[in-house]
C-alpha cells in the first residue's frame, strides 16, 4: 500500500479548472504535497529545483504537449529523471498516442473524465508494478 | 467579421462562459467541504457527504473537454476557406451520401490498460 501523503506530486496543465479537479480529486485520496506548473516548460522548471515522486500531466498543452513534456523528461540529463512515475491524464485516447506514450516511457493513461477512483487505481497501479520490477 | 471569426468568437464565449461556471460551481463544493470538516455529525454521512461533493467536482471536468474541442473545431473553422453556407451545404451533401470513411472511435479506459499491460 503506497501513502500518498509523502509523495512529492507535480501536476501540470495548462487548464486551471482541470488543474483545480485533480488537486481536489488527489487530496480527497490522501496526497499532501501537490505543487503545479501551467506547462510543460513550467514543469520542467520545476522538476530541476525538487525531487518528484510523481508526475501528473495532460496532453493538451502549448507550446509543449504533454507527450513533449514527457520526452523532454525521459530523454534529460539528469539520469533521476528518468525514474519519475509519469501518467498523462488526457482526452485524447488514440491508439496511435497511446503507443506513442509508451514507448515514450509513461506509466499510465486516464482518459478524462475520469472518478476519484480511477485516479486512486491508476496511480496505485504505477506504484506497484514499479515495486514488482524492482523485486 | 467573417462567418468564420464570428464562430470562432462564440466558441470562445461558450469556453469563458463554462469555465467560470465549472470554477464557480468547484469554489462551492470546496467551500462546502470545508464546513463538512467542522459538522458534528456520523463519520458514514461525513462520508456519503464528501463523496457526493467529489462526484459534483469530478463532473466540472466537462468543461476541459468543452475547451479543448471548442479550439479545436473553431481551427478546423478558421483554416477552412469556404464560408459557413457552404459548408452547410457540404454537411447536407454528406448526410445524404453518407460518411465517406469510417474514423476510428476513442479508446476505453480498458482498452488503453489492455495496450499498455
Amino acid at each position: 500500500m503506497v501513502d500518498f501523503s509523502t509523495l512529492e506530486t507535480l501536476v501540470v496543465d495548462d487548464h486551471k479548472t482541470m488543474v483545480r479537479i485533480i488537486c481536489n480529486l488527489l487530496g480527497e485520496i490522501g496526497f499532501k504535497k501537490i505543487d503545479t506548473a501551467e506547462s510543460g516548460e513550467e514543469g520542467f522548471k520545476k522538476l530541476r529545483k525538487k525531487k518528484y515522486d510523481l508526475i501528473l500531466s495532460d496532453w493538451n498543452m502549448e507550446p509543449l504537449d504533454g507527450l513533449q513534456f514527457l520526452k523532454k523528461v525521459r530523454t534529460s540529463q539528469e539520469s533521476s529523471f528518468k525514474n519519475i512515475p509519469f501518467v498523462l491524464i488526457t482526452a485524447e485516447s488514440k491508439a496511435e498516442n497511446i503507443v506513442a506514450a509508451s514507448k515514450a516511457g509513461v506509466d499510465n493513461y486516464i482518459v478524462k473524465p475520469f472518478s476519484k477512483e480511477v485516479l486512486e487505481k491508476k496511480i496505485a497501479t504505477v506504484f506497484h508494478k514499479r515495486k514488482e520490477k524492482i523485486a | 467579421m467573417t462567418p468564420a471569426e464570428k464562430a470562432n468568437e462564440h466558441l470562445g464565449l461558450i469556453s469563458q462562459e463554462t469555465e467560470k461556471a465549472a470554477d464557480s460551481i468547484i469554489g462551492l463544493c470546496e467551500k462546502l467541504q470545508s464546513q463538512l470538516r467542522g459538522m458534528d455529525v456520523s463519520s458514514d454521512t461525513k462520508t456519503a457527504m464528501q463523496d457526493t461533493i467529489s462526484s459534483i467536482i469530478q463532473t466540472c471536468s466537462f468543461q476541459d473537454i468543452v475547451s479543448q474541442r471548442s479550439k479545436i473545431v473553431g481551427e478546423i473553422v478558421q483554416s477552412s476557406n469556404v464560408s459557413v453556407e457552404q459548408q452547410n451545404v457540404s454537411y447536407e451533401n454528406s448526410l445524404k451520401e453518407g460518411p465517406a470513411t469510417q474514423e476510428r472511435p476513442p479508446l476505453s479506459q480498458e482498452e488503453i490498460d489492455n495496450m499498455l499491460d
